[in-house]
């Protein structure tokens, strides 16, 4: 196995570009290294991103972008995710234990590994945009379409993600993340996070709820938010919506069974939005 | 493949042969001698590799060793300023704080990483700290009390010096 700490984004392509299927692209390495022999054997290059310094988090007004390689552990010390409209992106990472895994794993590493991570779930309720790069240009593509299945998304060959667009919230908007977990530093079992706008009359202009985990890839619950949208959410309908996550098919494997994730799920959406809701509510300005 | 590299390790360097798979534990402990460092789960589920890198916490069987080239690289083996025990050891020998020492240096090296950097931690942000670090002989309550001795001792030696 080569491995190659390269020093510029154009350098890791045109790597990838030379190894193709056999090379693979790692930012903190978390993923990858314990499984390097089970699932990655056929690996012939190593391209690690960590000195492309891609590792940054602004926020233009519009737009917060946060850099491939921005490790997890940034973001809690980043003020502008950590306070204001984009908390609930710190409040899922901060479920990403143990913390010696956040001072190591990055960002698009844990956007890319396309399994039980939390971070996505979060990301698409909030409307996240995929920036990649080729030898031959770059694409932005919605986080949303980015999942093709377990271990697989929507990255060529010879692409590589370099930056997370997520759009600024807005005003009256509030967002929640929860996660199930077994033990304390365990993957999720499953996960939640909604987005939910208000306008005239308290009434639901906008709402995105997502589940992660319950299936293969994260998905939206849109029979739930179909219920919620254009109407003043109270707690029936809440309940009555959350239900609605019930008709999912659901995955069983060793973390939990297909029954036991429909449960959580239906509890999971219940809860994000009741917070969701209420973060809306008190947020006349943010 | 293998591959020569240069580790910083305890403030001293090493070059070293490695294969380009070894990770960072491996390394240590099978190449350098420092055997302090323990392997456990080898996922980063347990925390007993835990060394420190630039000031961090982070898992050493989740490190490629030639990933860590270029980084200062901190080991159980190289806290202690030569005159005796660091203080976040001496809390642990004083309070119990182990029963077999497995998971020690790695309980050790997380509480160091926290409290270099705060040494205001609750109790709360304590075990926050040690969230992924497991204690087989369940020595749980000793070590949490032992690193809140460990910040009172080096609170007090901060305001001595």
């Amino acid at each position: 196995m080569d491995y190659f700490k390269v020093n510029n984004i154009e350098e890791a392509l045109s790597l990838l570009d030379a190894y193709g299927e056999r090379g693979i692209v790692i930012g903190g390495g978390t993923l990858f290294v314990p499984h390097r022999t089970e699932l990655y054997s056929e690996v012939e290059a190593v391209i690690d991103l960590e000195r492309t310094q891609l590792d940054y988090i602004n926020f233009d007004g519009n737009k917060l972008k946060i850099g491939a390689t921005t490790k997890l552990a940034s973001i809690l010390t980043s003020e502008v995710i950590c306070k204001g409209p984009f908390e609930v992106i710190a409040e899922t990472v901060r479920e990403i234990t143990p913390p010696e895994v956040r001072n190591m794993a990055t960002v698009a590493g844990d956007i890319c590994i396309s399994a039980e991570v939390d971070l996505p779930t979060t990301l698409i309720a909030l409307g996240t945009e995929v920036v990649t790069r080729s030898t031959v240009g770059s694409r932005i593509l919605p986080l949303e379409e980015f999942y093709l299945g377990y271990l697989q998304n929507a990255l060529k060959v010879d692409e590589i993600v370099t930056e997370l667009q997520v759009p600024y919230p807005g005003l009256r908007t509030g967002a929640a993340f929860l996660k199930f977990k077994r033990i304390s530093t365990d993957l999720p079992l499953l996960n939640a996070a909604a987005k939910v706008t208000l306008g005239d009359n308290d009434k639901c202009i906008d709402v995105k709820i997502v589940l992660g985990v319950g299936t293969n890839t994260p998905i939206r619950v849109k029979s739930a938010e179909e219920l919620l949208l254009s109407t003043r959410c109270d707690k029936e309908l809440i309940a009555k919506a959350a239900n609605s996550a019930g008709d999912i098919e659901y995955i069983s494997d060793l973390r939990a069974s297909a029954g036991l994730r429909k449960v959580w799920g239906k509890v999971g959406v219940k809860r994000v939005l009741w917070k969701a809701l209420e973060r809306a509510q008190y947020k006349e300005v943010s | 493949m293998k591959k020569r590299i240069t580790l910083s390790v305890n403030g001293r360097e090493y070059s070293v042969d490695v294969d380009t798979t070894w990770t960072l534990v491996e390394v240590l402990r099978d190449k350098i001698g420092l055997t302090g460092t323990k392997h456990g789960c080898g996922v980063g589920a347990c925390g007993s590799c835990t060394v420190n890198i630039d000031g961090q916490a982070i898992n050493s069987c989740l490190m490629l060793a030639v990933k860590a080239e270029g980084k200062s690289i901190t080991t159980i083996e190289g806290i202690a300023d030569g005159n005796g025990l660091h203080p976040i050891q001496q809390a642990f020998a004083d309070n119990h704080g182990m029963a077999c020492g497995y998971c020690t240096p790695g309980m050790i090296m997380a509480s160091k990483a926290l409290l270099d950097k705060k040494l205001e931690a609750s109790e709360e942000e304590i075990k926050e700290a040690l969230v992924g670090h497991i204690c087989r002989c369940g020595t749980y309550p000793n070590i949490i009390k032992s690193v809140i001795s460990a910040e009172r001792i080096l609170k007090g030696s901060s305001v001595l010096k």
